[in-house]
């Protein structure tokens, strides 16, 4: 009997040690990985659109990127501006007009000629009204074209601003003076469009499988919440990306993704913000920590007491330690801002922590002063101050420390309050987001969309913009922005955005809290020319596998 | 037969009327404004704004958001996610299959470990192996699924990664390796329910007058226990296991969300939190429906299985 059952046992261990030794012989048979080529596979989440006019959410951003080149392309390191499809370019005197000068021959892939014209299309279809008013929308990057609003309103189909002079000369004519109107002319809305038959012959729709002009091609069409798969495009003019194929896989949440980087399946991918310290001790080398063209910041009303008095706001600033609460919530990996423009884009004054800003450190004694002189000029404060956050995003523990910091300072009682997006009700979203926002501080951000001090001023500080959410105004401001845009020498235009800023860091509008940095789990030890570029993608352009990975 | 499945199907209406204006109601009677949403730290433009609570008949009252609904659903539209923005039956014909083979594989598991056990636990009673087949059922039961699929994903993924017990965390990429993790974790809660279900059946049956014939008519224990008592006792597990069925096809929500697994299921997570309501609204549907066709299913069934019942 007690031979008897030996046996099996016996047979089944000999069976599973050479199933074992069967599958190890396998991998190790395969062919070890050639120097170029290879599948770059990037942790994503689903995007909302792929068609240019609507690719706003950062997951559209980083496909669309790489299918389409736009007039002029942003540099992946420094954000600066380089030739696209327009190799030159040049505005008329008093910068109302830009005559673009195009490559000429260069194709979609599927094999159409890119001409001016496909640059006129692209324009005007993201003004129609169908994408304007789709909530988002991009055409609005377009109001300062001529003719912009009779298209977007549906008065015409003809905008009347963007002119194909020949195939390979497009002149854009503009309602307004704007010096950097070019710098625009990557984004998404601008980007080239192939003729109606062929969007039309798109399977199963153009949306689901765009052609674009770059240097990727969409390999099949988007397999919705699975997968995006990229392969070169062989009509490509520019440089050939390296890889076979670049797939962004779609996860339903980062814990997912997270996984599977821990099981080896990701070249690139974001990390759930409690694995940071993990996620660094455990990959070594093999994570990129960046700052980023973004800015997150505290609004305060200027238009209602006690923060439409700038020594309030000033005091504010000076009462709480942005890198120490950086320390505790984040691991040290948010760097204060003492300024607006992140030090990223070109003609920032900002560097690391040291900024324009002169009431961005913390200094208690000085932020108590700064009070004490609010109050002796009669200004009161109601308690607790409200301080509202959007609920959900990982905004708790750094407002409530925040909160914490000035009510220690200064002596007043302090409020974090997450609002809801979804809830009507005193802590609604709308309440603060909107017009009738109480006196309060609350937490906002913005990134850039091009790389200019223009995109950090004009639409958060300008006399009624829409997203210059303290409902500040100063007309010194405005003439400031307003003679910067028409001030054609690149030099001086610079110049005149910093006293822009340097006015906003005076009246404190809003209270810089940190640029915004981003940390991305990436295989540096397989991949060369690995980046993260501005928009917190990988440069999939010019990554390479390297020779010798095992 | 006949007037039996009509009546069935015609209750199938008033169900699915009942279902959908509930679950309408509830979701309208939440306050919000899901173009708030969809900004972000965006202000919409009025205009904007104006344009999208057009296109969601949004500033219409209920019922006649209601009656626009249902009369869409009758010409097979079920609307267009907010949050996607693509139709909602066109994500629901995505989905759909995806569901219905981890709920067929996730039955296969409930199957084979089910009655396995429950056969074995009956045959074996009070032995070693009945012990653990009840406790490791009950310890089944009680782990929630979630994390259950975390720990399988932690020891299948990455533990064993590399070794011929490694398997795909999530995704539907890897073939047949696949669908083990995600129909494992499916079928756990069920599969407990179902082995209970056959050890109760199966010892009853083995008590009945016709199975201690058979063994004295000389039969061996095989053919007494798998053709004359198995057969019997499987009526009632069968019925659970169709119902279960339905369940599997609409409670994969967690299993699909941790395993990524493009279903229903997940589809109603992001939703939710998306406060996408007409993908809320598609995907209930879905639900209902599966669940009201797999009961008429196993009604009838019993008529096939067990020829003593009869409807009229």
């Amino acid at each position: 009997m007690s031979k008897r059952r030996v046996v099996p046992v016996v047979a089944w261990v000999v069976a599973l040690v050479i199933l074992a030794t069967a599958c190890k012989s396998a991998k190790t048979g395969a062919p070890a990985a050639t120097p170029t080529g290879g599948t770059f596979t990037v942790e994503s989440q689903e995007p909302g659109s792929l068609d240019p006019p609507l690719a706003s959410g950062s997951e559209d951003l980083r496909v669309v990127h790489e299918l389409f080149d736009g007039l002029i392309l942003y540099d992946d390191k420094t954000a600066a501006v380089t030739p696209g499809v327009a190799t030159s370019w040049a505005p008329n005197a008093d910068n109302t007009k830009f005559t673009f000068h195009l490559r000429s021959g260069t194709k979609f892939s599927n094999g159409e000629d890119v001409t001016a014209e496909s640059f006129v299309r692209g324009m005007t279809r993201s003004l129609t009204p169908k994408f304007y008013n789709d909530p988002n929308g991009l055409g609005y990057h377009l109001d300062g074209v001529l003719g912009a609003a009779a298209v977007s309103k549906g008065v015409t189909t003809t905008l009347t601003g963007a002119v194909a002079k020949d195939k390979t000369t497009l002149e854009v004519d503009l309602s307004a003076p704007d010096a950097e109107f070019v710098v625009r002319t990557g984004h998404m809305p601008f980007l080239p469009i192939p003729s109606d038959a062929a969007m039309a012959a798109q399977k199963p729709s153009w949306s689901e499988n765009p052609i674009g002009n770059g240097p990727f091609k969409m390999k099949e069409a988007w397999v919705h919440q699975q997968s995006i798969t990229l392969v070169p495009n062989p009509t490509y003019y520019g440089t050939k990306p390296k890889v076979d194929q670049v797939v962004y896989k779609i996860f339903p949440d980062q814990d997912t993704s997270y996984l599977q980087w821990q099981a080896g399946n990701l070249d690139w991918t974001r990390i759930p913000p409690a694995k940071i310290p993990e996620g660094k001790a455990q990959n070594p080398g093999n994570y990129i920590i960046q700052d980023v063209g973004g800015i997150n910041y505290l609004s305060t009303r200027y238009t209602l007491a006690p923060t439409s008095n700038k020594l309030f706001d000033q005091a504010i600033s000076l009462s709480f330690d942005r890198q120490a609460i950086s320390n505790a919530v984040f691991s040290g990996l948010n760097t204060p801002a003492a300024g607006i423009v992140p030090p990223l884009i070109p003609g920032s004054q900002s560097k690391g922590t040291s900024g324009p800003c002169k009431y961005c450190t913390y200094d208690p004694a000085r932020a108590k002063a700064l009070f004490k002189q609010f109050t002796d000029g009669g200004g009161t404060v109601k308690e607790p101050f409200p301080m509202y956050f959007n609920a959900g995003a990982g905004h708790d523990a750094w407002m409530q420390a925040i909160a914490n910091q000035i009510q220690t300072t200064l002596g007043f009682k302090v409020q974090a309050i997450a609002a809801t997006a979804q809830f009507t009700g005193a802590e609604s979203y709308s309440k603060f987001i909107g017009k009738d926002a109480p006196a309060s501080a609350n937490r906002f951000g913005w990134s850039l969309d091009y790389p200019t001090p223009d995109n950090f001023l004009y639409p958060l500080f300008s006399t009624g913009s829409a997203d210059n959410k303290s409902q500040y105004s100063n007309p010194a401001f405005d003439a400031l922005i307003k003679q910067a845009r028409a001030e054609p020498d690149a030099t001086k235009r610079v110049k005149i955005y910093q006293q822009a800023e340097d006015i906003v860091l005076e009246d404190l509008p809003i209270i810089p809290v940190w640029w915004r940095t981003q940390i991305r789990l990436a295989k540096l030890n397989k991949w060369g020319g690995l980046g993260m570029d501005p928009y917190e993608d990988p440069a999939v352009r010019t990554v390479y596998l390297k020779a010798a990975s095992s | 037969m006949t007037r039996y499945i009509v009546r069935r199907l015609l209750q199938m209406v008033l169900v699915f009327f009942g279902a959908t204006f509930l679950l309408f109601a509830a979701l309208y009677l939440l306050p919000g404004d899901p173009t708030q949403a969809l900004g972000s730290d965006r202000t919409l433009a009025p205009a904007t704004v104006q344009a999208i609570r057009a296109r969601y008949h949004l500033d219409d009252p209920v019922y006649v958001q209601y009656a626009t609904y249902i009369k869409d659903i009758a010409r097979g539209d079920l609307g267009t996610s907010i949050q996607l923005r693509r139709p909602v039956s066109q994500i629901m014909r995505d989905s759909i299959p995806w569901s219905v083979k981890l709920a067929l594989s996730a039955t296969a598991v409930e199957i084979i470990l089910g009655i396995g056990s429950g056969v074995i636990s009956a045959i074996k009673r009070y032995s070693f192996l009945d012990t653990l087949s009840t406790v490791s059922t009950s310890v089944l039961i009680a782990i929630p699924v979630f994390w259950l699929g975390l720990m399988l994903q932690i020891l299948f993924g990455l533990k064993f990664r590399g070794t011929f017990l490694g398997l795909p965390i999530s995704g539907v990429t890897d073939g047949w390796k696949s669908y083990v993790l995600p129909s494992i974790t499916l079928a756990s809660a069920v599969t407990a329910v179902t082995a209970r279900l056959t050890r109760t059946t199966m010892l009853e049956v083995m008590r009945q007058d016709y199975v201690r014939t058979a063994s004295a008519k000389g039969l061996s224990r095989r053919a007494v226990v798998f053709k004359h008592a198995l057969r019997n006792a499987l009526i009632p597990v069968v019925t659970n296991i169709g119902l279960d069925f339905g369940t599997l096809i609409g409670g994969a929500i967690l299993t699909e969300t941790v395993y990524a697994w493009p279903g229903v299921g997940r589809q109603v997570y992001f939703a939710i939190i998306a406060h996408d309501n007409p993908v809320i609204i598609g995907s209930t549907i879905v639900f209902v429906f599966a669940f009201m066709v797999v009961n008429l299913i196993v009604d009838i069934s019993y008529a096939v299985l067990d020829p003593r019942i009869r409807y009229v």
